[in-house]
């Protein structure tokens, strides 16, 4: 019952969130919104057991990478209404795609769901807790881990020479 | 079900009650302990029928002021977000709170009682989480002021607490690597063994250079004093600038709660919670003939007031350093945090994992 309130409650304020989010004209607020959408996302993780993924949810996308963001909407001093023209037409043609790509998405996995009445099933003990999430990690998809890891090297590395540039 | 949500909403309470009142009675502590390191005498005017009481009234007078005095509201076009960021701040620095675990489980008629709202396996986790989202209140509060001042003020601060979170962080991943949980209660229970029968365990037996850059990075994270750079009251302009009345008081008592967090889980993770030395769940066992046998309640009432004098002593630990040092500058508390503080944290990370490989701990 309360998991229900909670997973309404939350699931529609992350999709008000998200429609904000793309609709304001002022990019910080925009933001603002995107860190709302973010934070009902990760208590929908927790009524779904993923414990460890919702912590890791609001601690690297609400709490990091969203404050990286409007730290530098900030720094960039960005105006209300700066951000959002496409004017490129080709870049305008690429939205147009990607957002295709992604309706076709739903729609298959709307599709695939099948009619779900009720909650799904109660989750094994330990399931979405660190230790599991972690088992998994360093052994079926150590690959995939590692690749990632070396993607963020490279990022950081490529950071550290265009930050550089300009001193030396 | 209706019991446990009583019981949980009275618990609940019972922290919130206690974490407010405490941070009313630091602020009182803060001014009393500056002045007897200043060589004053410090607050002592506000009296009730003549009785002074050490000025403790000041409490309440305080409180009285914050909430009398005109709040001024500067002309901005993000009204809203002005109004709630001190509460952004306020609210997520108090949900941290949740997860500390101020006592033992009690067994009472059937019932489990622990002064700790709640117990998830991801403790550790959410308290970081938690801090990490109570930054915004400062970021929106000095952005949405429409203040350049204000700005800089909050990009200054913003850019300190970022920094000194991935430290905070990265110095508590030793202890961990050593407990093997995040869970915050079974972080306590690890700490409670004795070594060679006489040395208690505890986290800052094991790991004490990551219990000084923990306390080092949550004094920064804290904005205490050598890192208040955003808000050095009367010498640099700071991100609360157009706060005033009860709005520039939430975002100064958020201090005292952070403050009283950052000493909560520096406990809770280095000085063994709310373990006493030599206490075992049936009484005091110092080896050999001399044991102390205490029943299940009292042992309770041991150990929580463990933990509170535990968290009052790294209070006036860290109330000490702030009289004692002079502030950092800008480019050195930076280059402190990342060139210093990050990479030790990381030998020590690096250090505790293969040690712990070792020797199979």
């Amino acid at each position: 019952m309360a998991e229900q309130i909670f997973f309404y409650f939350f699931a529609a304020l992350s999709i008000v969130s998200a429609f904000l989010a793309v609709t304001r004209k002022n990019p910080v607020v925009s933001v603002v919104w995107l860190i709302s959408c973010m934070f009902s996302l990760a208590v929908i993780y927790v009524i779904l057991s993923a414990f460890f993924l919702a912590a890791v949810q609001v601690i690297v996308y609400a709490g990091a990478i969203l404050m990286l963001f409007v730290f530098v909407i900030m720094m960039l001093n960005l105006k209300t209404g700066m951000v959002g023209q496409l004017r490129n037409l080709g870049l305008k043609f690429v939205g147009l795609i990607a957002a295709l790509l992604i309706l076709r998405q739903f729609y298959s996995a709307i599709k695939g769901a099948g009619a779900m009445t009720g909650l799904p099933p109660r989750a094994a003990a330990g399931f979405g807790e660190a230790a599991a999430v972690g088992k998994l990690l360093y052994s079926q998809y150590i690959y995939p881990l590692e690749l990632m890891a070396v993607l963020l090297l490279v990022a950081i590395v490529g950071a550290l020479v265009l930050a550089g540039k300009e001193q030396s | 079900m209706w019991i446990e949500l009583l019981t949980k909403v009275l618990i609940a309470g019972a922290v919130l009650t206690g974490i407010l009142s405490f941070g009313g009675v630091l602020t009182w502590v803060e001014r009393k302990q500056s002045a007897l390191m200043q060589d004053r005498i410090g607050a002592n005017r506000a009296s009730i029928l003549g009785f002074r009481l050490l000025g403790l009234f000041h409490i309440m007078t305080d409180g009285i002021k914050m909430f009398a005095k005109e709040e001024f509201i500067p002309r901005t076009d993000h009204r809203v977000l002005f109004l709630l960021a001190p509460f952004i701040a306020w609210l997520f620095s108090l949900a941290a709170f949740a997860v500390i675990p101020f006592s033992p489980e009690l067994t009472v008629a059937g019932y489990q009682v622990t002064l700790q709202v709640a117990n998830p396996e991801i403790g550790l986790l959410v308290a970081f989480a938690m801090m990490g989202m109570a930054i915004y209140g400062v970021v929106l509060g000095g952005w949405a002021s429409n203040n350049n001042y204000a700005l800089l003020g909050s990009m200054r601060a913003t850019a300190q607490m970022i920094s000194y979170e991935v430290a905070l962080a990265a110095a508590a991943v030793g202890p961990l690597l050593i407990y093997r949980t995040l869970n915050m209660q079974e972080i306590v229970i690890r700490q409670g063994q004795l070594y060679n029968g006489w040395l208690p365990l505890w986290g800052i037996v094991l790991q004490p250079l990551a219990f000084l850059l923990f306390l080092v990075a949550g004094a920064a994270e804290t904005k205490r004093v050598p890192f208040d750079l955003p808000e050095g009251e009367s010498e640099i302009i700071g991100f609360n600038l157009e706060y005033s009345s009860m709005r520039f008081g939430a975002f100064m008592f958020t201090d005292f709660i952070e403050k009283i967090l950052v000493a909560c889980l520096t406990t809770t993770i280095f000085l063994g919670g709310w373990q006493v030395p030599w206490l075992a769940d049936d009484g005091f066992r110092l080896g050999g003939a001399l044991a102390l046998e205490l029943g299940p309640m009292v042992v309770w009432l041991l150990r929580l007031a463990a933990f509170g004098i535990k968290v009052c002593a790294l209070i006036y630990v860290l109330m000490l350093v702030r009289w004692t040092l002079p502030r950092f500058r800008y480019d050195q508390l930076m280059s402190f945090g990342w060139k210093f503080l990050l990479p030790l944290a990381f030998l020590n990370i690096i250090v505790t994992a293969a040690v712990v490989l070792v020797l199979n701990l």
